[in-house]
């Protein structure tokens, strides 16, 4: 139980996080995080490692632009390659005939240490608008 | 006219005005000490 609240407190320090939940028993780490923030993944995963865990697959909620199949986080310049789901194949090609480029993504990443390349950015739905 | 050039500016100014992208919430999965 310490260990969860070790892990709790360290990514609690992190200003843009508005809270934080931590079940060892389910073995997830939840973390919402506050309008206007710069977080990237790598910097929580980061944290979940130096207090002894290991960060394995990430579902995430994020806004952005969409150009073709890269998604771009303004707040932090990172690029996400757009990868579809295994359960809606489909799921890119569909919100890009509705066209828009403002989108609300929901989807998996994966920690990969030390790479420089954009990350796959594995997609269950996508909502238009802002 | 003034209500309509009003609105107008604002959706003009809505178009502009690049969309803040952001994380809003992230989950991991965690395992084990290493």
């Amino acid at each position: 139980m310490t260990c969860a609240f070790a892990v709790r407190g360290a990514i609690k320090k992190n200003s843009a996080v508005e809270s934080v939940d931590v079940s060892l028993n389910r073995g997830l780490a939840t973390v919402k995080l506050k309008p206007g923030n710069t977080v990237k993944p790598q910097d929580l995963w980061e944290t979940v490692r130096k207090n002894g865990f290991t960060p394995k697959e990430t579902s995430v909620v994020v806004r952005g632009d969409v150009e073709g199949r890269k998604l771009k986080v303004t707040g932090t310049n990172q690029v996400f390659d757009l990868t579809p789901d295994r359960k809606n194949p489909r799921v890119i090609e569909e919100a890009g005939a509705r066209a828009s480029k403002a989108v609300t993504i929901r989807g998996t990443l994966t920690p990969e240490k030390n790479s420089k390349a954009p990350m796959p950015l594995q997609v269950r739905s996508i909502e238009n608008g802002r | 006219m003034t209500r309509n050039l009003f609105g107008f500016a604002i959706a003009l100014l809505a178009s502009v005005v690049p969309v803040r992208a952001e994380f809003l919430q992230i989950d991991i999965s965690i395992f084990g000490m290493d």
